[in-house]
């Protein structure tokens, strides 16, 4: 009731403000998802730049908008036109385009509004009534608890990489070996500065961050002519919901999805596109319409988008309790509370009880914006498909200049933004995946900081980690994480080379 | 259009969606995908080849599983291209291991000292990168199963071109430089000019976009969001504070 009250103080005190934040990031988060060469990740970072003048409460209510919106608005270019708008469009693009060419295409908008209501609005419900008792317990656990969940979600990262294991730890630990430059907080020690100002002052991971997302797509796209599928417009964009006893019948579908996105969320590192392929395997498997899937059924939307909605919260939990981001969207929200020197973790939900009210608030405000703007502006978002790419491409450029530069009002920032972009570039057509790097110059300085700590703490005693039991279960499902990888390299080893035999077999 | 924001989703999508090991750089030049013709050959020609079909109920293999065999010739030339990086990140990381055993400790010299995280993470990039050149050599001249999932067609990129890529990585860089000397507003309308018009659209909105642009974020970073942009060197530095005057702006 508590948690109610502040929201609707939080809400009264923003005023027309708090609104207008809302209703612009929800926009914001539909066009990137609309836009073609922007993800709903460059759409937070995009507008990081323009939250540095906000208070704080303003700024993460305004990105959580275009987070929660941004898993929303790729469905109107995956439904209409068969192009994904965010990678974790893609389980339902197979239903939601074949519905549309069976001229069902308002119908399957219709049910991927809803699910991203229902998603949303229960992955809300889950952060609000279960975020605070686990910050009461997370106020239990001291660094090498924290140690353990980074490991487990640098652990998790890797699990879930789809590009060679070697590669995705090569790029994991270019990016731990990134984040290690300039001062260290523990020792004071200035390292790898090789006595230049722009390195001893450390290099900001949202410069990161907005180098290998926004730049490095940028100059690949430019470096593909802007090519791809072609944007033609559709015919008609209209929006229907689905009758009560449509709903009834599909009931299983958002259950399932949503239990899914909102559980997978629970893994550090595990993003919106983990939960959506889930949820769609999961329908897949064990959904009341699964021969369905595929030949334009309504749960192959249903279960993907309520996942992907769901999981925002996930992400926020995460964040909020144990100041840990989840995703690369997260690891933005997590730049703007160190911009405004505060320090999300349990201690969060007592010392700063209006900010968390406004987050509450927000996160159901934009959920509800994303149902009405989804219905009501599907038309004039799709519209602005007509644009040319590369003007986006141009301006994309810009604001990652700007975002880097606001960091620090330095060019120095800009510049190490500019290098991991053309790293960046270099990296993916190189089959070097980028999420490993940024959360390992995400997690790898805290995962420093807090083994540090405990082995101060203790003396340098290591066995700390394994004789803690809450650790110590963290450690062992890190190792099983760890066996399950090596154990898929070796069947998927083994299914080739079964491939193959039959192959020569057959001549 | 999508590219995969913070996780990908193979183990997600299950075994089937598993692609192969990374094809490098010029290994694959024809490929064809002949859908349903079971353990069909396909093309022989070239130098790799490309074979498709569905797997028959093999062990261990799906009865649906669709692949396709990547038969790749590898020349010297070719391994030396993929190899260069991995021994230059190398030869990197030993050089960040070494100097990081000459980190100043500032405190109690029996604590791991500052110099241990840089150590452990340059010795694990050192490792996965001996464990991919290891990967190199071992993939060399044999042939790739790529397993198909049923969201391949979202997975294709266009083609990139490298000629134009360098120019848009060229472009990038000389904003950049060109911000500390032109200042941030003529450089932003002369970027945004030559990258439109470079990337094709050439007609008579682009100076408008341009120079719009350009006076348009500027003013909102100077005066809504008060961030204090490169004014530029010398004349430069005089223009944009006139404009900044025309603007209203401090």
């Amino acid at each position: 009731m508590d948690a109610i009250t502040g929201m609707v103080q939080a809400v009264a005190s923003g005023g027309f403000v708090f609104f207008g934040l809302i209703l612009l990031g929800v926009f914001v988060g539909m066009l990137v998802g609309v836009l073609p060469g922007l993800t709903f990740v460059i759409g937070v970072l995009l507008i990081l730049p323009f939250t540095y003048a906000m208070e704080a409460s303003q700024a993460l209510v305004l990105m959580i908008a275009v987070y929660v919106a941004g898993t929303y608005g790729g469905v109107l270019t995956s439904i209409l036109l068969n192009i994904p708008g965010e990678p974790n469009d893609v389980p339902l693009t197979k239903d939601g385009y074949t519905m549309s060419r069976q001229g069902r295409a308002a119908e399957a908008l219709g049910w991927a509004a809803l699910a991203a209501l229902v998603g949303g609005i229960v992955g809300w419900i889950a952060l609000v009534f279960v975020s605070q008792p686990f910050a009461a317990l997370a106020l239990q656990f001291g660094s090498a608890e924290y140690f353990a969940i980074i490991l487990l979600g640098l652990t998790g990262v890797l699990a879930l990489s789809e590009s060679s294991t070697a590669k995705s730890f090569i790029s994991l630990f270019a990016g731990m070996l990134v984040a290690t430059v300039g001062i260290d907080d523990i020792y004071g020690a200035v390292r790898y500065d090789f006595g230049t100002d722009l390195l001893r002052d450390g290099i900001n991971y949202l410069a990161i961050l907005v180098g290998v997302y926004a730049l490095t797509e940028s100059l690949t796209r430019f470096g593909e002519r802007f090519g791809g599928k072609v944007a033609q417009q559709p015919g008609e964009v209209r929006t229907t919901l689905p009758g009560l006893s449509a709903i009834r019948s599909r009931a299983g579908s958002f259950v399932r999805g949503t239990s899914t996105g909102a559980l997978i969320s629970a893994g550090p590192g595990v993003g919106s596109t983990v939960g959506a392929f889930v949820a769609y395997g999961v329908e897949k498997q064990f959904g009341r319409h699964k021969l369905e899937l595929g030949t334009g059924s309504p749960s192959g939307i249903i279960a993907p988008q309520a996942a992907s909605t769901a999981n925002v919260s996930g992400a926020l939990i995460h964040l909020l309790v144990l100041g840990i981001p989840g995703s690369g969207a997260s690891a933005v929200l997590l730049g703007v509370f160190q911009l405004n020197n505060i320090s999300p973790g349990p201690q969060i939900f007592g010392q700063q009880p209006e900010l968390i009210s406004a987050i509450f608030a927000g996160l159901l405000l934009s959920v509800l914006a994303m149902f009405v703007m989804g219905i009501l502006a599907a038309r004039p978002l799709i519209r602005m498909l007509a644009l040319p790419e590369v003007y986006i491409t141009a301006f994309v450029v810009l604001f990652a200049y700007m975002g880097a530069f606001a960091l620090r009002q330095s060019i120095s920032d800009v510049w190490i933004m500019t290098a991991f972009g053309l790293l960046g570039v270099f990296m993916v057509r190189g089959g070097y995946p980028l999420a490993p790097l940024v959360l390992g110059a995400i997690l790898g300085p805290l995962g420093e900081r807090y083994f540090n700590t405990t082995m101060i703490r203790t003396g340098g005693d290591w066995t700390v980690f394994f004789t803690r039991p809450l650790s110590a279960v963290l450690l062992a499902i890190t190792a099983a994480t760890f066996a399950l990888l090596a154990y898929r390299t070796v069947k998927e080893n083994r299914r080739d080379r079964a491939l193959l035999e039959q192959r020569i077999a057959a001549g | 259009m999508a590219r995969d924001d913070d996780t990908s989703r193979s183990a997600a999508a299950g075994d089937a969606d598993r692609s192969a090991p990374d094809e490098p750089a010029g290994a694959v030049t024809a490929r064809r995908r002949d859908e349903g013709q079971s353990g069909a050959a396909a093309s022989e020609d070239g130098p790799d080849a490309t074979k498709s079909g569905a797997a028959s109920g093999e062990p261990g293999t799906p009865d649906d599983t669709e692949f396709e065999v990547i038969e790749r010739r590898s020349s010297p030339r070719d391994l030396a291209a993929e190899l260069i990086p991995e021994l230059g990140l190398i030869a990197l990381a030993a050089y960040l291991f070494y100097l990081a055993g000459t980190f100043q400790n500032q405190a109690e010299q029996d604590l791991l000292g500052p110099g241990f995280w840089p150590r452990l993470a340059a010795a694990g990039l050192i490792v996965a990168l001996v464990v991919r050149i290891v990967q190199i050599f071992r993939e060399r001249n044999r042939p790739i199963v790529k397993v198909h999932s049923e969201f391949d067609e979202f997975e294709e990129t266009a083609e990139l071109d490298w000629g134009r890529t360098a120019l848009a990585m060229a472009l990038a860089v000389a904003y950049v430089l060109s911000t500390m000397f032109l200042g941030y507003l003529i450089s932003t309308a002369l970027f945004l000019g030559v990258f439109i018009w470079l990337g094709g659209q050439r007609n008579r909105y682009v100076p408008l976009v341009a120079i719009g642009g350009a006076l348009i974020t500027t003013y909102v970073f100077i005066g809504i969001v008060f961030v204090s942009l490169p004014t530029g060197v010398g004349v430069f530095d005089t223009v944009t504070v006139a404009i900044y005057r025309l603007l209203g702006l401090q």
